[in-house]
C-alpha cells in the first residue's frame, strides 16, 4: 500500500469568467520513505496541487474533488475541522515557497518551531524545549540558535528552521515547495544533502516541488512532470530522466545548460497556456514540434510505457492510426 | 581586439548603520580589476554578497567608486560629476533581474521604449516610431504594432524581459549590463533570451557584462567568466577552461554544487563546501575563502592575501595553490 494515493484530484479557481483549471485531474502515489518530484514551469499548477493536498484552499477555490488516501485513510472525507486536528502538520506538513521570510520577526525561532508542539501537547514546556533541541540537531543548526531572532540568521539557517518546524509533530509526509530557490548554489547543495539524510535516516517521504528537473534528480525516486494542470509524464527517476517519452519532458531536459558538455541548451518556444481556456486536445500541442491532427482534437489517453512509467501523448499510442 | 571598458583596482564601500549613531563600512567590492574587449561577453559569476551586482552598477556609474578607476574607451569616467555623464549614459545600458518591477506599469510598451529617446532628444516623432518598431523586431516581439500598444501586465515574464532588452537596445549602445536577466524566468525559456542577446551582439557588436549566479548558463553564453567571492575576483579566464580546468577551489565547489539531471544523484551526497559566504563588513584575513576551503594551506592562506596571477595564458587565479601568488 502506498503512503499517499491521490486519484483524479481537481481544484479550480473561480474568476469572473471561466474558472482557472489549476489542478485538473491529478493522480499519483507516494511510497513510504520515497520522494516524488513535481516538476513544471510557473503556472503549471504545481503549487496549487500542494495547497489542494494540504486542504489550504484559497477563498475562490471551486470544484475541489478527488480521492486522497493517506496511510490507508481517505482523508478527502474528513470534515475541515477533523482534517486540521488529525492530518495537517501531524501526518502531512509543508514547507512553503519563500516561507523563511514569513517567520515572525519578534519571536525567537526556537519558540516558533515549538508552537505546533505546544498546541498539540499541553504538557510541560521543557518537553517542547527538548523536542526543539532534538530537531535543531537533526537539521544541523547549533543549539544556541533556538534563542535567536530571524533577522540574526542567514537564509540557509532560516530554511533549516522551516524544515525543523515541518518535522515537529513527526509527519510521515512533508511537501517541499521550491525549498531551495531563494538560496545560493553552495547553500542549496548543503540543503539537498540534509533532505537526503532526513529521508534515509527518518524514512520521511517528500513531495518535492520545483521548476528545475535537474534539482529534482538530486532527491526524487519518482518524478511527475506537470503541464497546464495535468501530469503529462510520471515514472521512476531513471525512466523519466534517461528515457523521457513526452515531448515536453524531453524539451525540459534539453533546456538545462549542461556543465559537462558543449551541447547548447534549447528552449521551448511560446508560453504555457491560459488555464481559463486551455487548448483543446493535448494542452501542449500548440508548442509541440511533433503535434499531428489528432493532438488538437482529442485529449490524449494515459499510456503505460513500462511498469510505473506513464505518459499522456498520442505519439506513443500504438493504436494511433 | 580593442578594449572597451577597463576597471582598475576598484573599491566600492557602503556605510551601514551600526547601533544608533555609528556606521561601519561594507566592502562590497574590494580591489577588482578587469578589462572588457569590444564585442565580447564577460560573465561575472558569484553568490549573493559577492559584489557582482555592485560591480555591474559601478560599470554603468550607477554607484560612485570609493577608489579606483573605470575607463570607457580610454576615458576615466569613475569620478565624472553626474552632469557630465549623459554622453556616456547614452552608450551604456542595463537589463535588470526583475521584469516585473523594472518596467513602469502605467506606461505602454511604446512609451517605455520612447522614454530613452526623449531623454536624449533623439529623432522626430515619426522617426521614433520607426526606431521603436525596429527595436521590437530586434527582440522578436511581433506583431510590432500590436505589441507597442500593450502594457507590462499583459505580458509574461519572458516577453517583459524582451521589452527590457528592447529598451536597452533602442539607443544602439556599445555596452549592455545584463544583471541576472533570466533568473526570474522559467528554465525552459532562459536559453531563448540568452540566444537573443547573443544574436544582437553579433548584429550590433554590443559588449555584454553578464552578471549571474548560474555558472552553467555562463559556460554556454559567455566568452570569459570571472568568479567573484567576497568582493574580489578569485578566478577569471576563458569559459571552457574555467569549467573544465578550474584553478580556484571555490570555482570547483561552485561547479560541483550544480546538479545535472541524473537519477544517480539521489543515491549520493553532493560534495559541498561548509559554512556560508563571509560578512562584507569583516571579511576573513588572508585569502577570504580560507575558512571554507578544503585545500587551505596552514600558516599561509589565513595570513597572506593571494594575488591574481596568470596560471595559463589568459587564465588567472588568486590562490596559494599556485605558488607564484605569494610573490607577485
Amino acid at each position: 500500500m502506498s503512503l499517499l494515493d491521490v486519484r483524479d484530484l481537481h481544484m479550480h479557481y473561480a474568476t469572473q469568467g471561466n474558472p482557472v483549471r489549476a489542478v485538473d485531474g491529478i493522480s499519483f502515489q507516494v511510497e513510504k520513505g520515497q520522494a516524488l518530484g513535481i516538476v513544471g514551469e510557473s503556472g503549471s499548477g504545481k503549487t496549487s496541487l500542494s495547497l489542494a493536498l494540504m486542504r489550504l484552499l484559497p477563498s475562490n477555490a471551486t470544484d475541489y474533488r478527488g480521492q486522497v488516501v493517506l496511510e490507508g485513510e481517505d482523508i478527502g472525507d474528513l470534515r475541515d475541522e477533523d482534517f486540521r486536528r488529525l492530518v495537517r502538520w501531524r501526518k502531512m506538513s509543508m514547507v512553503f515557497q519563500g516561507a523563511m521570510n514569513s517567520l515572525n520577526p519578534v519571536l525567537k525561532v526556537g519558540h516558533q518551531v515549538a508552537e505546533p508542539f505546544l498546541l498539540e501537547n499541553k504538557g510541560p514546556k521543557d518537553l517542547a524545549k527538548e523536542r526543539v533541541l532534538q530537531l535543531f540537531d537533526l537539521v544541523r543548526l547549533p543549539r544556541e540558535t533556538v534563542d535567536r531572532y530571524p533577522h540574526e540568521l542567514s537564509g540557509g539557517m532560516k530554511q533549516r528552521v522551516m524544515i525543523a518546524m515541518s518535522l515537529v509533530l513527526n509527519p510521515s509526509l512533508v511537501i517541499l515547495d521550491e525549498p531551495t530557490s531563494a538560496l545560493d548554489v553552495s547553500i542549496q547543495a548543503q540543503m539537498m544533502n540534509l533532505l537526503k539524510d532526513l529521508k534515509r535516516d527518518l524514512g520521511i517521504s517528500f513531495i518535492f516541488i520545483t521548476h528545475d528537473i535537474a534539482l529534482a534528480s538530486d532527491i526524487c525516486d519518482k518524478i511527475a512532470v506537470m503541464y497546464a494542470g495535468e501530469i503529462v509524464e510520471i515514472g521512476n527517476a531513471e525512466d523519466v530522466l534517461i528515457r523521457p517519452q513526452h515531448p515536453y519532458t524531453r524539451k525540459l531536459l534539453d533546456s538545462i545548460p549542461r556543465l559537462g558538455s558543449n551541447e547548447a541548451p534549447q528552449f521551448i518556444p511560446g508560453a504555457p497556456p491560459d488555464l481559463t481556456a486551455p487548448p483543446p486536445g493535448c494542452r501542449f500541442h500548440p508548442r509541440c514540434p511533433f503535434a499531428f491532427d489528432r493532438c488538437d482534437r482529442e485529449s490524449p489517453a494515459i499510456i503505460t510505457i513500462e511498469e510505473g512509467h506513464k505518459t499522456r501523448c498520442w505519439l506513443l499510442d500504438k493504436k494511433s492510426p | 581586439m580593442t578594449e572597451l571598458l577597463r576597471i582598475k583596482d576598484l573599491r566600492v564601500y557602503f556605510q551601514a548603520r551600526r547601533g544608533l549613531i555609528g556606521t561601519i563600512p561594507v566592502k562590497a567590492i574590494d580591489g577588482v580589476s578587469l578589462t572588457l574587449e569590444k564585442g565580447e561577453t564577460l560573465a561575472v559569476v558569484g553568490e549573493s554578497g559577492s559584489g557582482k551586482t555592485t560591480l555591474g552598477r559601478a560599470a554603468l556609474r550607477l554607484v560612485k567608486p570609493t577608489s579606483g578607476n573605470i575607463f570607457f574607451e580610454g576615458e576615466d569616467i569613475s569620478h565624472l560629476p553626474d552632469s557630465s555623464l549623459k554622453k556616456f549614459r547614452r552608450r551604456v545600458q542595463g537589463v535588470f533581474q526583475d521584469p516585473y518591477s523594472s518596467l513602469d506599469a502605467f506606461m505602454s510598451v511604446s512609451q517605455i521604449l520612447e522614454e530613452p529617446l526623449a531623454i536624449h532628444d533623439i529623432g522626430s516623432p515619426h522617426e521614433r516610431i520607426e526606431m521603436i518598431h525596429q527595436a521590437l523586431q530586434d527582440v522578436r516581439l511581433s506583431p510590432v504594432e500590436e505589441m507597442a500598444t500593450k502594457y507590462p501586465h499583459m505580458l509574461s515574464g519572458g516577453l517583459r524581459q524582451r521589452v527590457g532588452l528592447a529598451r536597452a537596445l533602442i539607443l544602439r549602445p556599445d555596452f549592455i549590463l545584463a544583471d541576472e536577466p533570466v533568473s526570474m524566468i522559467d528554465a525552459s525559456s532562459r536559453a531563448e533570451i540568452l540566444y537573443l542577446m547573443r544574436e544582437l551582439q553579433n548584429t550590433y557588436g554590443i559588449t555584454f557584462l553578464y552578471i549571474t549566479h548560474d555558472i552553467a548558463t555562463a559556460r554556454h553564453f559567455a566568452d570569459r567568466i570571472a568568479v567573484m567571492y567576497a568582493g574580489r575576483i578569485v578566478e577569471i579566464g576563458p569559459s571552457d577552461q574555467i569549467i573544465d580546468e578550474p584553478l580556484h577551489p571555490y570555482t570547483t565547489a561552485l561547479i560541483r554544487a550544480i546538479p545535472e539531471p541524473d537519477p544517480a544523484n539521489r543515491l549520493r551526497q553532493r560534495p559541498v563546501i561548509p559554512g556560508e559566504p563571509p560578512s562584507a563588513t569583516e571579511p576573513p584575513t588572508g585569502c577570504r575563502f580560507h575558512p571554507r576551503c578544503p585545500s587551505a594551506i596552514a600558516g599561509t592562506c589565513k595570513v597572506v592575501d593571494p594575488n591574481l596571477i596568470e596560471v595559463m595564458p589568459g587564465h588567472y587565479a588568486a590562490c596559494h595553490l599556485w605558488p607564484r601568488a605569494l610573490q607577485e
